[in-house]
Formats: C-alpha cells, sequence, structure tokens
C-alpha cells in the first residue's frame, strides 16, 4: 500500500472512531437530560426539598446573628448538587449497571468505555447544572444574598476545572468501584458526609486550619469552593489561598484524575475480568 | 383455649418475623466488612454532621466558643443521627429487595405482615444510631466542654421521649415505604429529601421562633420536633425559645402528635400498598 493511502487510512479509521466516541457520548448523555424531561418528579426531590436544607443551614447562620454568611451556605449547596451527582451517579454508576446487567453490554460495546464515562459525566454535569442554578436563585432570594463578581472569567474558570478534576474523580472511583459489591452503598454514604465536612460546603475551609484544609484539596470542591467564593463574597474574606494558586493546583487535579481514570479504567477492567467480579452481582 | 392457643402462635410467629428481619438487616448490611470499618461507617456521617455546625459556630464566634449554644446545636445533631439513620431504611429496604436483589416479591408473599418485616429491618438501625448519639455527646462533652453533667441528666425523661420519637420514626419510615412501592425515579432520594425538609421545620439546629410564620405551625404538629426538645431538655436542662416551658406538657404533645403521625402513615402505607398491587408494582423494577 503507498504511503498516501495509508495515511489516508488512519486518517478515515482516527475518523472513524472519534464519529463512534462522540455518537456514544450523546448516546450516554441522552438519557440523563431527557429523562429529567419526562419524569419531572426530580423537581421535587432533587431542586425543592434540598433547597430546604440549604435554608436550614441557611437559618443557623441567622440564628446566630451572623446572616451575611449565607450567601456561604447558598452557593456551597449549589455544588453540593455536583458532589452527590458524581458520587451517586458517576462513581457508584458502572456498579448499579452490573446489578441491572447493563455493564456486560457496555464492554460489549464497539466503542470505548471512556466515551460512556464522558457521556454519563456530561450528562450529569448539564442535568445538575439546571438544579444548581435553580437552587442558587432560590437561596439567593430566600436570603437577600448579594454577590460583587470580582472577575466573572476567573470564576468561570475555577467552576469549569472544578468540574473536570470533580466529574474526572468520578469516572476515576467509578472503576475502582468494580473491585466492591455491597461496600459500595456503604463506601459512598461514609464518604458523603465527612467529604461534606472537610470541603467547607458550608463554611470556609480556612475554619479546619492548614493541614486539614490542605489534605481535604485533594478533593476538587474543596478549592474550587473556595475560589469562588473569593469571586463572589471578597467583603467576607476568610480565604484560604489565593486564587492563582488554586487555578493552579485545580488544572494539575483535573489532569491527574482523567489519566488517573483512563489508567484504573483499563487496569481494573483487566484485574475485574481475571477475578470474574464484571458480572457479579448481589454479593 | 383455641383462642389462647392462636394468640400464642400469633405473638411466636411476629416474634419470629422480627428475628428474621433483624438478622437479614445484619446480613446484607452489616457484615460486609471488619468491625472497625463499619464503626467508622456508623460514626462517620452524625460526628461529621455535628462538627459541620460546630465549625459554622467557630466562624461567627471567631474561635469564642459558647457552651450553651454548642450544647443546643450538638444535642440537636447527636438526635437528628436516629432520624437520618432510621427513617431511610424502610423504603431502602423495599427498593434494595424489588430492584437490587429482586427478592421483594418473595419476602411479600412470606406468611408475616410486611410492616413486621420493615419494622425488623429498620431495629438495627435504631442501635446504631444510639452507639453514634452517645458518641457524638461524649466528643461534645470531652472536646467542645458543652455543659453535659452525667448525674444531672433526666434519665427516665430521656427514655421515655426516646421510646415514643421511635414510634414516631417508624410512623414516618412505614409511610416511606409504601410511597417507594408506588414510586419510580424520585424514590431512592424521596427519603433523604423529606430528610433535608424536616431537618429545617423540627429545631434540630436553630429555634423554631426564627422560622417564618407558616413554617412554624408545621413544626409544631411535626412529633420530632418535641423529641428534639425534650432530648435537649433531658440532657442540658434548658428549654428551647417557642417550646412549652413545662416538659409535662411537652411530652403530652409529643404522644398526641405522634399518636396521629403514626396512624396516618400506616393509613397512606395500606393506600400505597393498594395501589402497588393493583398496578403490580411489587415485583417491577423500576431500573432507576
Amino acid at each position: 500500500m503507498e504511503p498516501a493511502q495509508q495515511q489516508n487510512l488512519k486518517t478515515s479509521q482516527w475518523r472513524e472512531s472519534l464519529r463512534l466516541g462522540w455518537r456514544t457520548l450523546i448516546g450516554r448523555a441522552y438519557p440523563r437530560i431527557v429523562s429529567a424531561a419526562r419524569e419531572p418528579d426530580w423537581v421535587f426531590y432533587e431542586v425543592a426539598l434540598p433547597v430546604l436544607q440549604v435554608i436550614a443551614f441557611g437559618f443557623v447562620y441567622k440564628s446566630l446573628g451572623r446572616p451575611q454568611y449565607t450567601g456561604f451556605v447558598v452557593l456551597g449547596g449549589a455544588m453540593l448538587a455536583f458532589w452527590t451527582n458524581v458520587l451517586w451517579s458517576m462513581a457508584g454508576q458502572l456498579h448499579w449497571e452490573r446489578q441491572t446487567g447493563n455493564l456486560e453490554l457496555y464492554l460489549m460495546a464497539p466503542s470505548s468505555m471512556l466515551w460512556i464515562l464522558a457521556g454519563m459525566a456530561f450528562g450529569g454535569m448539564v442535568a445538575t447544572l439546571f438544579r444548581s442554578i435553580v437552587i442558587l436563585l432560590i437561596g439567593s432570594l430566600i436570603f437577600g444574598v448579594t454577590y460583587q463578581i470580582v472577575s466573572a472569567p476567573l470564576l468561570i474558570l475555577i467552576f469549569i476545572l472544578t468540574m473536570v478534576a470533580l466529574y474526572g474523580l468520578g469516572s476515576m472511583l467509578s472503576s475502582l468501584y468494580l473491585m466492591y459489591n455491597r461496600e459500595v452503598w456503604a463506601i459512598q454514604e461514609v464518604m458523603q458526609d465527612p467529604i461534606s465536612l472537610i470541603t467547607g460546603f458550608y463554611f470556609p475551609v480556612r475554619a479546619l486550619g492548614g493541614i486539614i484544609g490542605g489534605l481535604a484539596s485533594v478533593i476538587p470542591l474543596t478549592l474550587g469552593l473556595d475560589g469562588m467564593r473569593q469571586m463572589l463574597f471578597p467583603q467576607l474574606g476568610q480565604s484560604f489561598l489565593p486564587p492563582g494558586i488554586e487555578i493552579a493546583i485545580l488544572g494539575v487535579l483535573a489532569l491527574l484524575f482523567l489519566v488517573g481514570a483512563s489508567w484504573s479504567l483499563t487496569y481494573i477492567e483487566k484485574l475485574a475480568k481475571i477475578e470474574g467480579r464484571l458480572s457479579l452481582k448481589w454479593q | 383455649m383455641a383462642i389462647t392457643e392462636q394468640k400464642n402462635r400469633n405473638s411466636y410467629g411476629l416474634l419470629n418475623s422480627l428475628r428474621a428481619a433483624v438478622w437479614l438487616e445484619w446480613q446484607t448490611r452489616g457484615n460486609w466488612t471488619n468491625p472497625w470499618l463499619f464503626t467508622l461507617y456508623i460514626l462517620g456521617k452524625p460526628i461529621s454532621a455535628a462538627l459541620v455546625l460546630v465549625f459554622m459556630y467557630q466562624i461567627v464566634s471567631g474561635g469564642r466558643s459558647n457552651p450553651t449554644i454548642l450544647g443546643y446545636l450538638i444535642v440537636g445533631s447527636a438526635t437528628w443521627a436516629f432520624v437520618d439513620t432510621v427513617m431511610g431504611e424502610f423504603p431502602r429496604t423495599v427498593l434494595s429487595d424489588r430492584e437490587e436483589y429482586a427478592m421483594l416479591k418473595y419476602v411479600y408473599i412470606a406468611p408475616h405482615r410486611f410492616i413486621t418485616f420493615l419494622i425488623g429491618r429498620a431495629t438495627p438501625r435504631i442501635l446504631m444510631a444510639a452507639v453514634a448519639f452517645t458518641v457524638t455527646l461524649s466528643i461534645g462533652v470531652v472536646f467542645l466542654k458543652i455543659p453535659i453533667h452525667i448525674v444531672s441528666v433526666n434519665y427516665l425523661l430521656l427514655l421515655v421521649t426516646m421510646l415514643i420519637g421511635f414510634v414516631s420514626l417508624i410512623g414516618f419510615g412505614v409511610a416511606f415505604a409504601g410511597l417507594a412501592l408506588v414510586l419510580k425515579r424520585g424514590a431512592w432520594d424521596m427519603s433523604t429529601a423529606i430528610s433535608g425538609a424536616l431537618y429545617l421545620v423540627t429545631g434540630a439546629i436553630f429555634p423554631i421562633t426564627i422560622l417564618p410564620g407558616f413554617l412554624r405551625d408545621i413544626s409544631l404538629v411535626i412529633p420530632l420536633t418535641y423529641w428534639i426538645e425534650l432530648t435537649r431538655r433531658s440532657v442540658l436542662g434548658y428549654s428551647s425559645p417557642g417550646m412549652p416551658s413545662s416538659w409535662a406538657v411537652t411530652l403530652l404533645i409529643q404522644i398526641i402528635t405522634t399518636i396521629l403521625v403514626t396512624t396516618i402513615a400506616v393509613i397512606a402505607y395500606y393506600i400505597c400498598e393498594h395501589f402497588a398491587k393493583e398496578r403490580g408494582q411489587l415485583d417491577r423494577a423500576t431500573g432507576n
């Protein structure tokens, strides 16, 4: 075969692979977005009632005579929606898919599992963004929160980096969970609240001190929340690190988790095949 | 004679159902790990929830702590561990048995009352929550110096209000289990979401006087409000703003609201169960 023909073939294969990947991404994201429109009861369970919990924490600051801090709670509550989504609908997803028998179908499909994870992340992010915005709006209206945006581009950059790193972490965990069975649920439960504590959803992470705050920075939400609070509530102070450093760390975390997700998926999938855990249910 | 024998057989059957359900709960949710990790699992959530409030208070107070306020927050949060741990277990039992293990129909046709089975499944969670409650309070006393004096705690009131509190929790749980039978997509999130809403209106972490009027009215008909208040009163020795000053009156209201809520909850459960049977939802996995 001529070199030019070989080149054309490679380009064509690469295009085909990209096209398949893109279609997989859209295909996996589709049910996450569309199901929200078809079954609107999530508005009650995933928006209206979580807002009440955010309001409860807002009232704590109010009862303690510091209503100005309610903005922290409202922003934390909005970001909590993403953490919940990552934990239950990303990290735990492959485990649920195994329980319902879909995992084998995913593995037999001609596209890479990474595209399936990307689709889950994209669909989850879009659906959660809407919930998050609603929580932010309602919370802000109820408590009369005022925002002083320091820099909109930096705010958007911090948010995007936080999301990429966070969903990268979720993808990594999803493959690691394939090694576990019933424990998955308990691990998720154990992780949820302590992480709400150490990432500072309802108070600035600075209160935890340098060591705990530093360790908690491995979870992208810690620095993401701190950075966004600095961009939105400069008058309240209480920052943990300067925004520039937080952006750099978030960038590194995003890269690490994405590479980690790819590596762990390949490794764990292989290991799970050897140990026969891919189709193991109800253990 | 025959009636007595039948009664004995019924109570034996009831105890057997309860015992089997408790054992099953432990087998499915308790024996997946070693005791240390399991302890972490039991304590992680309630301690974190209490510490979130402590740090919120530290931020506000600038590090100058008032033990009375900390006591209020810690006791409320520790009591909430019961609600968080127990209430959600009822719908989760239904959902995991139906969706995950595909066993609900077999459990349902077994010769026992399904409500008894549900209560049995939730019983170990009450014990787990009791451990979390005790440890959270101990941490508060040792590290945060909250004003709990072991000799001055009103243990009798604490025991009575706890027992009545468990009845109301079971009532809520049974109603949620009924809803889980008929709901699809939102069923997994329902108990967490409703628990979050109750967190707002029961005065768990702030006095109900701060709530807007209509929410305060709602809080006054929920038995959990009086349970948390009486727990606080028996442990700390003082009442919260907006609550009756007499513990006897508060206890009486707790009993009345518990009877009302539990009755409504059981009726709601049977209505949901009826619909679930009619629609064939008892063995229909929703895939969510």
